[in-house]
């Protein structure tokens, strides 16, 4: 059991989060000259870092707002959670351009 | 159907639990009685859908996060940065709802009756933080969830929308029609024990 912190409630129990996997997948544009291949890639593949990961999460008990988190899936560690449309986090030790994949 | 037999039928369906009060070691659990619930979705950004809905219930809005105010007969919750909940003792669903949705933009608001969708158990007495410990590991002490606060949190398997009354003492527990019966089952298991 693990508390987080919801950029809108504030800290609360993981058990009202769920978490919905890779965050910042942007919907790509003019879907129709996509190739089937493309499209797949859209839809079905997504990362699966051993480390940090950037996730979508829904705080589903509490105010049923969704919001990003950067989480090491190792650790289970939450380093930061932050609100839909707020730039990436960076770590201290990162470099700004560099985003881990 | 006869008219009592309509009467029986609206007396039953008036509150899932019928107003039903339970009594243990310094603890005091009552269903509220019921009153105008009202469900709001806005851009409270928009000082017009603020001030639409200050002139029509007469308090200022709660935006800051996880806090409720009132006046003698409505009381305004924060659900979320754009949801709130009303709660009206004086006026009908009916006339609130519409008084809403004439103020506020169309297309970028939400109004709901949500009257017959939640009720409220009000658990008050020295023990009831003790209760509430027991289903949430949500922080109720005073020091930090003190009166004027509310939290949408999960007790048990039910989620509700928990509100401090008075530091400490008293504390009201919204919850859905569905869940009343169980939550107010665990609440008399747990006050029993006391």
């Amino acid at each position: 059991m693990f508390i987080i912190n919801c950029p809108y409630c504030g800290a609360r129990d993981q058990t009202e989060f769920s978490c919905h996997g890779e965050a910042h997948i942007a919907r790509p544009e003019e879907t129709e000259k996509l190739t089937d291949e493309q499209w797949g890639d859209y839809i079905f593949f997504r990362q699966n870092p051993k480390g940090l990961h950037y996730e979508r999460w829904v705080h589903s008990h509490g105010c049923r707002r969704w919001f990003n988190a950067l989480r090491n899936t190792v650790t289970d560690e939450i380093f930061a959670t932050y609100k839909v449309g707020e730039a990436r986090p960076v770590l201290p030790e990162q470099n700004a351009g560099e985003a881990p994949s | 159907m006869a008219d009592s037999e309509i009467q029986q039928l609206a007396d039953a369906m008036q509150t899932p639990l019928n107003g039903i009060k339970f009594q243990s070691t310094n603890l005091t659990l009552q269903e509220q009685p019921p009153c105008t619930r009202v469900n709001i979705r806005a851009d409270f950004s928009d000082d017009k859908a603020v001030a639409a809905i200050k002139s029509l219930t007469g308090i200022s809005l709660p935006l800051d996060s996880n806090t409720w105010v009132s006046s003698a007969d409505q009381t305004l919750f924060w659900l979320g940065p754009d949801e709130l909940m009303l709660y009206s003792t004086s006026i009908s669903p009916l006339d609130l709802v519409s008084g809403l949705r004439d103020n506020l933009v169309p297309g970028k608001s939400a109004v709901v009756d949500v009257s017959d969708y939640y009720t409220v158990i009000r658990v008050s007495g020295d023990n009831a933080r003790q209760v509430l410990a027991s289903g949430t590991p949500f922080d109720v002490h005073p020091k930090v969830f003190g009166e004027g606060q509310c939290a949408q949190i999960r007790f048990g398997n039910a989620s509700i929308l928990l509100s401090c009354q008075q530091g400490a003492r008293e504390y009201d527990l919204q919850v859905r029609w569905s869940f009343a019966e169980y939550l107010w089952g665990y609440l008399t298991k747990v006050g029993g024990y006391l």
